[in-house]
């Protein structure tokens, strides 16, 4: 039990870099748009052109 | 035939004859030229993964005509490239901010990225789908700022020149820091409860690390407190001050009561502390404000893009420079504004004009100015081209503009909201009052157990549930609305909405689609229909009016027709075959030999027209061109009749049999056709004298008046900025079924805000004598103030689940 007398500020210390990093994040925009990156991810960004998806329909699936 | 089938570019439901194309080997079925090109730009692209990454339909693309092209032309010229951007981050390169309007959801953002990428000489994009903005960065030596502009164009997408006013960057300031309170909240309440798990379950006063978790507990609510609540407390204070009771005065109360008494008992022993409830009571307010901040963020974006039209050149009358950027003015330059365009920046009038300032005062008929009068940015020149000296700069003065946007939008506090206010405060000072008296009993009674029963009583009855109970419901309500493609720019609308029992729809835009369709053909002997109808499509292809896309459905060969020429107002002319073919007008299209044939003189209703086709000035067919009906008309008045029990009336202009027929076809009554703007705002009022509040949808220039006598209004996607400005909600996607899902997510506000009025106060009021009583362990209390919460939020965000 007597860990946690290290743990726990241990712990203390991390929740302060993670608010500091959150604050870094807000500050520099990161979350001003959050629509476009949420559906970044989904797209093929370089491929000149995605390869034909055969029996599919090329939307709404 | 008329058959329905939805677009595979704009995704527009449509009846009539599609227009096919097969892009390798897959058949696709488009409602106009617009949309085929478009879609073929995409296909050519390798950018067809945006058809299955879009969520929301998009607006129907305009076919770009060569005169809207040479206006592009103007954008080559360095002298204004350079005005317009600034320096890139690659020395020799040059980067700007555009506004793209048409933007329905993220895939356009990609599709946007991808396509100008690939534009040689652009080295940097980056598209914000939130704020409709992008910054590009090219080099001005591969290509120019008419060609970035002129590639988004070719997809359907607007875009103007924009450097962002003051206001805009105060308003996303605003936004970031309110993100992260909520987010340090967020934090705090996670962390708080960890700590607090083992206080409540296992570990007993006095105990090795009990001490020492609650100090932790102690230490990481300070910044909550002080930096998440904050905004409560400045209001609590401003509203105490102005002796005001609205609902922060008891959340910064319950905020005090709950950390103070948290901290007497940690320093002076006691069995349990509220820093949990604390930080998790502000999360969750936090979120229910941050929720229904971006919601405002976006109208005030939204409408920001209706207002951006100012030019972005003006011819200066003064100095050295013949046409200045609008960005650029300086106070002190003199200027030209031509009838119809906006006035870039406030100044006084040099000439007698007049200008609408709708935008501006809501007051749409046309004011006066003599010269010396002041004239606001953003008002449009109506008649005379206005000659202006500027006062004050752009910048400056489209501030102005914003903040009167922003604050329309941001109407402080919702009717909604305020009533919370009222019943919060009314409760609030009964139960202090309650509470004094039985704390006087107590100490009477058993002065030991005073403070507990004190205690326990105040964090039971704290109002946090009812504070939370309206804003939560409205905040889920509205990002559910948002979500389905209805955006509401002023949130008064929806505690209006439940009470609408009249819809009054306006014709042309609205119930119709507002663009035309071939009802009928009839044609010489010297001619088969099917030739007759593909030399017309060939040569209305050629045409950017409105009746052209009538004949955008027919499949033809690419070069049919030679020569072609657009006259506008009348027609088009072409060569086929060695004969000169004309298109529109009678009187364009036929010469005075070949007049009309005797039994083509009949009437017509006014919602028709009639296009002729004549080959070297001598008859050959005529086409019967109609407005449609939008397919989802009938439903919608349908549903909103025997569901909502309103009543559906017609209000326009036209005064045809045709707006008779749609009235009587779609059950509306009454029908009142024929209508000015004024007759059509003298009506509605007296609807709603008889019948109760009135809901507008409409679309046009002149509904503008009209929207702004209802009490609620709504305009179509595709209404004229004046309209959307003017408009409690917006319909963001083209059908009217926006309107249905609008009045049933209002219901569902009211209900879940009453039942969720009604838990607050029945809990309180069940809770309370047990308290008095003395029954109630502190730890029991904080659990049920948390729990409270807790319900009342997880009612409200069924709202947000709601699918119809």
């Amino acid at each position: 039990m007597e860990v946690l007398y290290l743990l726990i500020p241990v712990s203390v210390v991390l929740v302060t870099v993670g608010i500091l990093v959150f604050r870094w994040a807000v500050r520099s925009g990161q979350y001003d748009d959050l629509d476009t990156e949420a559906h970044s991810i989904l797209f093929d960004d370089d491929g000149p052109k995605p390869p034909a998806e055969p029996g599919k329909s090329p939307r709404h699936d | 035939m008329s058959t329905d089938y939805i677009c595979d570019h704009c995704g527009a439901r449509s009846n009539g004859q599609p227009i096919t194309q097969d892009f390798d080997g897959q058949s696709r079925q488009f409602c106009c030229q617009g949309c085929q090109t478009v879609a073929g730009i995409i296909h050519a692209g390798g950018l067809d993964a945006f058809y299955r990454f879009r969520d929301q339909p998009l607006n129907r693309p305009d076919t770009l005509s060569a005169a809207e092209r040479d206006s592009y032309a103007l954008y080559r010229d360095p002298a204004i490239q350079s005005q317009l951007s600034h320096a890139g981050e690659r020395p020799g390169s040059l980067e700007i901010e555009l506004l793209i309007r048409g933007i329905t959801c993220a895939a356009c953002t990609w599709l946007i990225e991808q396509h100008l990428k690939r534009l040689p000489g652009i080295e940097e994009v980056w598209v914000n789908g939130t704020t409709h903005r992008a910054m590009v960065q090219w080099d001005p030596e591969t290509c120019t700022l008419a060609d970035i502009l002129l590639r988004l164009r070719e997809l359907g997408y607007e875009a103007l020149p924009y450097s962002p006013a003051e206001a805009e960057k105060h308003l996303s300031e605003t936004r970031r820091t309110q993100l992260f309170r909520m987010g340090l909240a967020g934090i705090g309440a996670m962390q708080n409860m960890m700590l607090a798990v083992p206080t409540y379950f296992s570990l007993k006063p006095g105990e090795d690390f009990f001490e020492l978790l609650r100090w932790l507990g102690f230490l990481i609510t300070i910044p909550v407190l002080l930096y998440s609540a904050r905004p409560f407390f400045d209001n609590a204070f401003r509203d105490i001050r102005t002796r005001q009771l609205t609902m922060d005065v008891p959340v910064a109360l319950a905020l005090s009561l709950a950390f103070g008494a948290s901290t007497w008992i940690l320093i002076n022993g006691g069995t349990h502390t509220y820093f949990d409830s604390v930080c998790m009571f502000t999360f969750f307010i936090l979120v229910s404000k941050s929720i229904e901040q971006s919601i405002q963020h976006r109208a005030v974006v939204t409408l920001n893009e209706s207002a951006h039209q100012a030019p972005a050149f003006v011819e200066c009358l003064t100095g050295e420079l013949k046409w200045k950027a609008a960005a650029q003015l300086q106070p002190g330059d003199k200027i030209r504004i031509p009838a119809g365009a906006a006035v870039p920046a406030d100044g006084r009038a040099l000439n007698a004009s007049q200008i609408d300032e709708a935008m501006m005062t809501g007051e749409f008929m046309p004011r006066d100015v003599q010269p010396g009068d002041e004239v606001l940015a953003g008002s449009l020149v109506c008649h005379t081209a206005l000659e202006l000296e500027v006062c004050r700069s752009p910048d400056d003065s489209q501030m102005a503009v914003l903040e009167h946007l922003a604050s329309r939008a941001q109407s402080s506090k919702s009717r909604l909201v305020r009533m919370a206010d009222r019943i919060a405060s009314l409760f609030v000072a009964r139960i202090l009052l309650l509470i004094a008296v039985v704390g006087g009993f107590w100490i009477w009674y058993d002065a030991s157990r005073a403070f507990e029963v004190v205690l326990a009583m105040l964090v039971i009855t704290c109002p946090c549930a009812l504070s939370l109970s309206i804003p939560a419901a409205q905040s889920a309500g509205l990002s559910a609305l948002r979500r389905a493609g209805v955006l509401v720019t002023r949130p008064d609308a929806l505690e209006v909405l439940p009470r609408v029992r009249v819809t009054a729809f306006d014709k042309t835009g609205t119930l119709t689609l507002g663009r035309f369709q071939r009802t009928g053909v009839r044609v010489s002997p010297d001619i088969t229909e099917e030739e007759a109808l593909k030399i017309a499509a060939a040569m209305e292809r050629f045409s950017t009016h409105p009746i052209a896309r009538a004949f955008g459905d027919i499949q033809l060969e690419s070069s049919l027709v030679q020569g072609v020429e657009v006259v506008p107002a009348r027609g088009v002319s072409a060569l086929h075959e060695g004969h000169i073919y004309r298109i529109g007008t009678p009187e364009f299209a036929l010469d005075s030999t070949g007049a009309l044939p005797t039994t083509e003189n009949h009437s017509l209703t006014a919602s028709q027209l009639e296009v002729v086709l004549g080959r070297d000035g001598r008859w050959l067919a005529t086409f019967t061109l109609q407005d449609s009906l939008r397919p989802e008309a009938a439903e919608v008045v349908a549903r909103l009749q025997e569901h909502d029990q309103m009543q559906c009336a017609l209000l326009t202009g036209d005064n045809s049999q045709a707006a008779r027929q749609i009235g009587q076809a779609l059950g509306l009554s009454p029908v009142l056709t024929g209508l000015s703007p004024e007759e059509k705002v003298n009506q509605l009022q007296a609807l709603g004298k008889t019948h109760g509040p009135v809901m507008m949808v409409g679309d046009g220039l002149n509904d503008a008046p009209v929207m702004a006598a209802a009490d609620v209004s709504v305009a179509m996607n595709e209404a004229s900025d004046l309209a959307k400005v003017s408009a409690d909600v917006l319909l963001l996607t083209p059908s009217l079924m926006g309107v249905i899902r609008l009045t049933s997510v209002a219901r569902k506000i009211r209900r879940i805000a009453r039942q969720n009025i009604g838990w607050a106060i029945g809990y309180n009021l069940v809770a309370l004598p047990f308290a008095a009583s003395g029954w109630v362990t502190p730890w029991i209390a904080a659990l049920g103030m948390s729990v409270s919460s807790l319900v009342v939020v997880l009612n409200a965000s069924r709202l947000a689940r709601t699918q119809e």
